[in-house]
């Protein structure tokens, strides 16, 4: 089921805007801005991470994106999010211009986790590519190993957690995945 | 009348002529030589010829079987009972001048009828590997073991056995170890007094040790398939490369690359679990 970033209201799948709130990414740019952020798959704004940290993270990442060609996995950390946080990550996951992803992945295949600094609170966002495979019950899972180290501010050992967490699940969705594709191309 | 005094006088002066004689006579002079002078050439010294001819060669045999099977040799001084070893002779010196060289050895200086007066002493090579108290407590145990026989030989047959029981110990403790493995004498349960060796397995090593020996190569070659499995399993999944089938997804709220977004988690509260703590999806129709 798609729901709407704003709201939480379930939506259909090609909306192009939310029946419930009007919201899109037009009035997201109304939220946040309409200049376009050049952010680096690893955006520590408001530096939770130690340098050590953040090594271990890219190599965390690197090790990802080996294991799915087609993913890329970003990390940004805000010091406050002004407003609603799905929303924002929804606004950034489309707006932002990730300078360090290589052309070779696609745009629609990035997940996005976003942590607001400030107010304790983090999201995923996510593309296309995962539309029919990645659900909020999994994110909720993924974030959930991260939980009891963001309590106590290791930050960059629960965003490791997360990004361990994310690929045993993506692990799981590509078996499902591959199995409908075939299911689907028997069918055809 | 002479008959009489020479009765009387018998009755009044033996008993006196007797106490004169002494009760803890030294050993003859004659025998020093054969004692103390050089280190001994066989095991039992029995200058005084105290013991029987059988006895003596069985004692002799068993000491010499010792020596053949130990690390450690096992000497015997024979001394007759209430025999006094003169005072200028010590045990501690014998040991060193007899025994400082070569063969490590156990001296022992035993009174034939009187166990209890026994002394012993180990050469120099190994006296600092056993303590005077845990050496007092090897003789104290032989000598309760002869004492538990009435005939003097039994006696010293016995103390012999149980020396030599003690004797394995010591080589142990010596860190000399036995020559050949089925050496060792067996002593008789719950008669150990001296420490046990130190290097003794606990009962989970000798379970492994033993459960090596008789499953030993069928578990290795098992082990050894289930761990070269896992090696290649783990190989296999490190290079294997997830991929999700490109379908055709309409772009939803004006997002070009995704709208989906997931649970919110909120951390600052570490008294709260973390589904205490997600703000899940709202639903405006009610959950229907």
């Amino acid at each position: 089921m798609r729901r709407c970033p704003s709201c939480v209201q379930a939506i259909h799948r090609g909306a192009a805007e939310c029946p419930h709130c009007g919201f899109g990414l037009e009035a997201a740019d109304g939220l946040f801005g309409t200049e376009k952020p050049e952010i680096g798959l690893v955006d520590d704004g408001a530096g939770l991470m130690r340098n050590a940290e953040r090594r271990r993270v890219e190599k965390l990442l690197a090790g990802f994106g080996a294991r799915f060609p087609q993913l890329a996995v970003a990390v940004h950390s805000a010091s406050r999010v002004e407003g609603d946080l799905r929303a924002y990550a929804f606004w950034l996951l489309n707006r932002a211009h990730f300078i360090d992803l290589s052309p070779e992945r696609s745009q629609r295949g990035i997940i996005l986790l976003v942590l607001d600094a400030a107010r304790h609170r983090a999201t995923l966002a996510w593309g296309y590519l995962l539309d029919e495979d990645f659900d909020e019950p999994d994110s909720f899972e993924i974030l959930s190993r991260a939980h009891a180290y963001w309590v106590e501010e290791r930050y960059g050992e629960g965003i490791e957690r997360v990004i361990e967490q994310l690929a045993l699940v993506l692990i799981r969705r590509s078996r499902k995945a591959r199995r409908r594709a075939r299911r689907k191309g028997g069918a055809a | 009348m002479k008959a009489i005094v020479a009765i009387l006088s018998a009755c009044l002066f033996l008993p006196l002529a007797v106490a004169q004689e002494p009760l803890t006579p030294e050993v003859p002079l004659e025998h020093f030589e054969s004692y103390f002078e050089e280190r001994p050439e066989r095991y039992l010294v029995d200058p005084q010829g105290l013991l029987g001819a059988d006895d003596l060669a069985e004692r002799e045999e068993f000491l010499s079987y010792h020596a053949g099977e130990s690390r450690i040799d096992f000497h015997v001084l024979l001394f007759d009972l209430g025999q006094e070893i003169p005072n200028e002779i010590r045990i501690e010196e014998l040991a060193e001048r007899f025994f400082g060289e070569g063969k490590p050895s156990l001296l022992a200086l035993y009174f034939l009828g009187e166990p209890e007066r026994t002394l012993i002493q180990l050469s120099p090579q190994i006296r600092e590997t056993v303590s005077a108290a845990e050496l007092g407590r090897v003789r104290d145990e032989a000598v309760r073991a002869a004492r538990q026989q009435a005939a003097s030989a039994e006696q010293l047959e016995a103390f012999c056995k149980q020396m030599a029981i003690r004797i394995f110990w010591i080589e142990r403790e010596a860190d000399l170890g036995p020559e050949k493995p089925d050496a060792a004498p067996v002593s008789e349960p719950g008669e150990r007094t001296l420490a046990e060796p130190k290097d003794e397995e606990p009962g989970f090593v000798a379970w492994l040790r033993r459960c090596w020996d008789e499953w030993g190569l069928p578990a290795a070659v098992i082990l050894g398939g289930v761990l070269s499995a896992w090696l290649v399993r783990a190989a296999v999944r490190r290079r294997a490369r997830y991929v999700f089938p490109e379908e055709a997804v309409p772009d939803r709220l004006g997002g070009g690359r995704g709208a989906a977004t997931g649970e919110v988690i909120d951390f600052s509260s570490s008294t709260r679990s973390p589904s205490e703590q997600h703000e899940g999806p709202g639903d405006s129709l009610g959950g229907l």
